[in-house]
């Protein structure tokens, strides 16, 4: 039996920007009131064109949960580490609030939580994934822009999707080899 | 050191006195001994999680939910995943919802006035003294004025609002007046003139999509906002219509910035582009319809050409979407949306979307507009007593209501030609018409109104021009507010009854009507935090303290009174409500236990069903029988049978705006922007300007500008954008509020309700919320 | 080893902040020593706590009466804790002094009275309070079920810091084990859920209050829980680092 990989997929054409997730997310998580706490977020992308011919995108994100994860490799406690399913999580007992991790992430993904009194991030709500239930934020979405599950599943929606529909991902100069996959 | 010295003289002088000294009376405690044998652990939490479905009320939509209650406490609200109408979904309302019973700001136990109105002096007041109080107060407005109907009843919709209705059937007034006439009255009629019901969109069948004034990306409805991108089929084409550039013009294949007033033109000439090439549905105008040939002889004028010059959309965009449509029905939408308090003409303008599904014959079928299915539940045979000292409405009794009560809100050279000048024609009997209501009320014509109960609605913030809805208020002898929050008209009443939270209640079993009906209902996701009660329970009280004064009964047969006690009071208020909810569902085996499993029931695994108005024998409610794109009863009333196009005759100044006003989807209204995880969202509106107009007055995009308007002036940030035509302006409602305890939303932006003028369409009674005129100037 | 006031007060806060499986049999093995105890010291705390649960309450006519009728009892200690002995507004301005403070006011609750609101999101019900519940019952209490309040309104939490003080006083000469678990429930509930809501809470009260009543009782209880250290040390006779020249 092989690991699980696990990752999301994100189709933002279909985005609302109606922050459904992102107020999930907060009550699930713990996630402090606060411009500057959050796990995930959504940004309107410029306005494109002049009036009348306009186009306008909003992109969902939050921590890419990178194979190659900068944040894991400067903590100096090893607090930030990798489960064998590429989950990055934070052991918030081991942290020491150093922040090294918030400067070394790309994607300005991570907060000072004062609920866990430790650096924090999105866990893919792996405590709901443990009992079979979805991340908050890919249940909780009008539209369906997020889609969560298993790389090494060949049927699992994401692997589906991959390998139906191109896609980018974020930064991809920094080579952080991200599980958060944006189709086109 | 000099501190602890201090802390030591303190102390010393605390055990100095008070030893003896405190002798407190008896019966202060407010903690008593806990039960040791057997120790009774369950008030505290079982250490476990359970899932308890309900439906969310944060909005009108009620998706499902799943409360995840931790130790007792209400963790999180889950979407439920099955739910039928929210297919899954919880907007960012939905999961803040969870704050509600939570906010230490709600209100928490009957408070009465003793101060000045609105001077802010309360003292607490048991439930008993509560209903003590307003059934006393019914009995003297009764006594003093002769009729019932000098009590008026405010209330919006929910599961809760039929237990009102008890109270106010119970009373015996006819003045009752609902949010319908702020949001949706022109659309429900105007439909209803051609159809004779208020149809759905099947968005998720539909290959076309035609939506003029919906933001279903922002003002969500479900399932419409879920279909219309998650469920849409490949191909399906999106064509938006709107003044600004929303979230849901981001996600059309075409959007066209069309001029404001003018959506009746631009289908209009769809209409007459569809007839003149032939490309209308033969079979269907001939079976179903009746006037067709009128309507071609009306539309005959409105070429692309012509509405080129209304619209500013170019004629070969119109043709090109006419034709369009044509080509996909009738797996085509021209979609009916939901609030269209828009224009004095709005019924008109919904006539004309509807005869374009007419003629298409896109009505009825998969991927077409619908019309509502329902299941039925099985009612509960209450009859109230016939009071004798009734009066009919105040905003129908009044003779010639519109030209002599209203003529500040008719503004509209129409009137006598297309719109009636004696009274609104179609008024809705249980919702009633705010602005001619409330303009009745000010000149006490045709009867003084001197008794104002209101239940969940927020006149002061939500009706147009809030100088006079205060006005009415302070003409008001009696004003009890039944609430959640101490909202701003609760602020001016004499009597505040708490409600429960949603979260905290059972409600009753509700028949939803759609293309995929549902029943739901709410059972209490957790205990309630304090001594709230739910209108069920709170009408049973009042109800049960007019009993004990004669005088309120003086005026029925005494027959009914005795059936009135038996049939309303024992068999209905003083049982639980479960029983209740039972006999509702009387008819669906099974039902009740599926609804405290799910939170809702279906029959047929709610599948859709097309097509039953389209049997042979099916009388559409209209005088004909058939759908009518030349409506009879318009005609005998005097107003267009056919939706002959209506200038707008109120024009801007120079320099002046057209005012607009729309939601996002993170605030309902005017009751979620104190709710600390919205707020952290938008901590206030800004007023959206088109570019060039800022640029010409020198305003840059953050800066604060005064707004005006005929009726009033607000101070409001400016969002300078290329996403508005540049001849109106617009925000987002719920701003700048007169509680400075609506801390977070209190001075933050600018409110609707000050500067919005009080323009009627006095066809359904509907507010008109887009015909102010503002201008704009640095702050 | 006795135990050093501080390193009591550190296993307190060390303490998760959610619930715990049995607090007596955590202390039973800490058996209390009756000499310790300052009894006339406990007596006034215990009355003090009792006044102030008192104030912090809707005044009905009876509770507006018995604060009327013990002022004068509590002059001193308003003096030196309050800096003033507070004027008492006739009833019928307090009855909405107190709802405009406390309860609802336009829209809100400027100086919302309970523990949970000072902390995390500022709503009710917070992660400590089925901890405090739990800590309730198991000291033998339970609010009324004519009240309808949640336990961590602050006329609560004090009325229950005055009955452990009096439980603690009534058993001071039994070898009663619980002792102990009741000094731990009374120096939690001080520390985690009264001190903290004081200074926001009284910096509410005088910017919303119309009359000096609850700003001149709000002070005092500021000072009083600021004050808790020496306090306590002296009242429980515990070894302290640096309060020991209290107890000269």
């Amino acid at each position: 039996m092989k690991n699980k990989r696990y990752a999301i997929v994100l189709d933002t054409k279909k985005c609302l920007n109606c922050k459904a997730c992102t107020v999930a997310c907060k009550f699930e998580n713990f996630v402090p009131v606060g411009d500057d706490t959050y796990r995930i977020w959504v940004t309107e992308l410029p306005l494109q064109g002049k009036f009348p011919h306009l186009h306008q995108e909003y992109q969902t994100s939050q921590c890419q949960h990178c194979e190659n994860a900068p944040c894991e490799k400067v903590c100096p406690t090893k607090a930030t580490f990798t489960t064998p399913e590429g989950v990055v999580l934070v052991d918030y007992k081991k942290c020491i609030l150093c922040k090294a991790c918030m400067t070394a992430c790309p994607y300005d993904a991570r907060f000072v939580s004062e609920h866990h009194e430790s650096v924090e991030k999105c866990t893919f709500c792996m405590h709901r994934v443990s009992e079979g239930r979805e991340p908050a934020c890919v249940e909780t979405c009008p539209v369906r822009v997020r889609e969560f599950g298993d790389l090494n599943d060949p049927n699992s929606k994401v692997s589906r999707l991959l390998s139906s529909r191109p896609y980018l991902q974020l930064k991809p100069e920094k080579n952080t080899r991200p599980r958060l996959f944006y189709v086109l | 050191m000099k501190k602890k010295l201090m802390s030591r003289r303190k102390f010393l002088g605390l055990s100095s006195s008070a030893i003896a000294g405190a002798l407190f009376g008896p019966n202060l405690n407010m903690l008593t001994a806990a039960p040791t044998d057997p120790f009774d652990y369950s008030i505290l939490p079982k250490g476990t999680r359970e899932y308890i479905a309900s439906n969310c009320a944060m909005c009108v939509n009620k998706c499902g939910i799943i409360g995840e209650v931790v130790n007792g406490k209400l963790h999180k609200i889950n979407p439920n995943p099955r739910h039928v109408k929210s297919r899954g979904m919880l907007c960012a309302k939905g999961n803040a919802g969870v704050s509600l019973p939570y906010s230490p700001d709600r209100l928490k136990t009957p408070l009465l006035r003793t101060g000045k109105r609105g001077e802010g002096k309360w003292k607490e007041i048991s439930w008993d003294e509560a209903f003590k109080y307003v059934a006393k107060n019914l009995a003297d407005l009764k006594q003093k004025y002769e009729n019932r109907s000098s009590v008026a009843f405010a209330s919006t919709e929910g599961f809760q609002e039929e237990f009102y209705y008890y109270l106010v059937n119970s009373f015996g007034s006819l003045n009752t007046v609902r949010h319908t006439t702020l949001c949706l009255s022109t659309n429900i009629q105007g439909w209803s003139s051609v159809f004779g019901s208020f149809p759905d969109a099947d968005l998720a069948n539909a290959e076309y999509v035609l939506m003029l004034g919906s933001d279903r990306a922002q003002a969500l409805i479900t399932p419409d906002s879920v279909d219309f991108q998650r469920y849409k089929p490949k191909g399906q084409k999106l064509i938006v219509l709107d003044p600004r550039f929303t979230e849901t013009g981001a996600k059309a294949d075409r959007w066209y910035p069309i001029k404001p007033r003018t959506d009746q033109g631009f289908v209009l000439a769809m209409i007459n582009v569809i007839i003149s090439e032939n490309l209308y549905d033969h079979k269907f105008v001939e079976t179903y319809t009746h006037g067709f040939e009128e309507l071609k002889e009306l539309v005959a004028e409105y070429t692309p050409e012509w509405a080129e010059k209304k619209c500013e959309i170019a004629a070969d965009e119109i043709r090109k979407t006419a034709r369009e449509f044509a080509d996909h029905a009738p797996r085509s939408v021209i979609y009916p949306g939901r609030r269209s308090s828009f224009y004095s003409h709005e019924v008109y303008v919904r006539q004309t979307f509807a005869i374009l599904a007419a003629i298409c014959g896109c009505w009825d079928t998969k991927g077409a507009v619908v019309p509502k299915s329902s299941i039925k539940l099985a009612s509960h045979d209450v009859m109230f007593p016939f009071f004798n000292l009734t009066r009919d409405r105040v905003d129908r009794e009044a003779v010639n209501l519109v030209k002599d009560v209203v003529p500040s809100a008719v503004q509209c050279p129409m009137i006598g030609t297309g719109l009636p000048d004696d009274s609104c024609a179609f008024l809705s009997e249980k919702d009633g018409s705010w602005i001619t209501f409330r303009e009745a009320v000010l000149q006490d014509d045709p009867y003084p109104v001197r008794g104002f109960f209101c239940f969940k609605q927020n006149p002061v913030q939500s009706v147009p021009n809030v100088k006079k809805t205060m006005k009415m208020l302070e003409k008001m002898e009696f004003i009890c507010v039944i609430e959640q929050q101490m909202s701003d008209t609760a602020w001016y009443a004499d009597i505040v009854l708490p409600h429960s939270t949603y979260l905290e209640s059972w409600d009753p079993a509700h028949s939803i009507g759609g293309i995929w009906p549902i029943v739901e209902m709410r059972q209490p996701v957790i205990k309630p935090l304090f001594d709230t009660k739910t209108m069920f329970e709170i009408s049973g009280g009042i109800i049960h303290e007019m009993l004990k004064i004669p005088s309120l009964w003086d005026d029925i047969d005494p027959v009914d009174l005795v059936d009135f006690k038996k049939n309303v009071v024992e068999d209905i208020l003083d049982k639980p409500i479960q029983d209740y909810i039972k006999h509702q569902l009387v008819n669906h085996p099974g039902a009740y236990k599926q609804l405290l499993k799910e939170g809702f029931y279906t029959v047929d695994g709610g599948r859709p069903t097309y097509g039953k108005t389209l049997k042979p024998g099916f009388r559409f409610k209209s005088k004909t029988g058939k759908i009518e794109l030349f409506n009879e009863r318009y005609k005998e009333f005097g107003l267009f049978p056919l939706p002959k196009y209506c200038e707008p005759e109120i024009l801007p100044d120079p320099g002046q705006y057209r005012f607009l006003v729309g939601r996002t989807a993170w605030n309902t209204h005017t009751s979620t922007q104190n709710n600390p995880y919205l707020w952290e969202i938008q901590k206030e509106n800004a007023v959206w300007l088109n570019t060039g107009e800022a640029k010409k007055k020198g305003i840059v995009d953050g800066e604060y500008v005064r707004i005006k308007s005929k009726i009033g002036e607000q101070r409001i940030k400016a969002y300078v954008t290329e996403k508005i035509r540049p001849d109106c302006v617009f925000y987002v409602n719920g701003w700048g509020r007169k509680s400075p305890g609506m801390s977070r939303a209190y001075k933050s932006g600018a409110s609707e309700a000050e500067i919005i003028d009080d323009v009627l369409d006095t066809i359904s009674g509907g507010v008109c919320m887009h015909e102010t005129f503002v201008t704009i100037k640095k702050a | 080893m006795e135990m050093s006031f501080e390193s009591l007060k550190e296993t307190i806060f060390a303490q998760s902040r959610t619930l715990r499986p049995g607090m007596q049999d955590k202390h039973e093995t800490s058996a209390w020593d009756k000499n310790r105890l300052d009894v006339e010291s406990a007596l006034a705390l215990k009355n003090i706590f009792f006044y102030l649960s008192l104030i912090f309450r809707y005044p009905t006519e009876q509770i507006y009466s018995e604060i009327a009728g013990h002022l004068e009892a509590f002059t001193d200690f308003f003096t030196d804790y309050g800096g003033a002995v507070p004027e008492l507004p006739p009833i019928d301005d307090l009855q909405p002094e107190y709802i405009s403070l406390f309860v609802n006011n336009q829209g809100f609750v400027p100086a919302a009275p309970y523990a949970s609101c000072y902390q995390g999101d500022g709503l009710l019900m917070s992660d400590n309070f089925y901890r405090l519940r739990q800590i309730i019952m198991e000291s033998g209490f339970m609010l009324d079920a004519s009240v309808h309040e949640l336990e961590d309104h602050l006329a609560v939490l004090l009325e229950f810091c005055s009955s452990l003080l009096n439980t603690l006083v009534e058993k001071n000469n039994s070898s009663d084990k619980n002792l102990m678990a009741c000094i731990y429930a009374l120096l939690e509930i001080s520390y985690r859920y009264i001190e903290p809501l004081v200074d926001d809470f009284t910096d509410k009260i005088n910017s919303y209050a119309s009359y000096d009543f609850y700003k001149v009782t709000g002070k005092a209880l500021k000072s009083l829980f600021h004050d808790a250290d020496p306090i306590y040390v002296q009242l429980l006779g515990f070894r302290s680092n640096s309060t020991n020249e209290l107890q000269g």
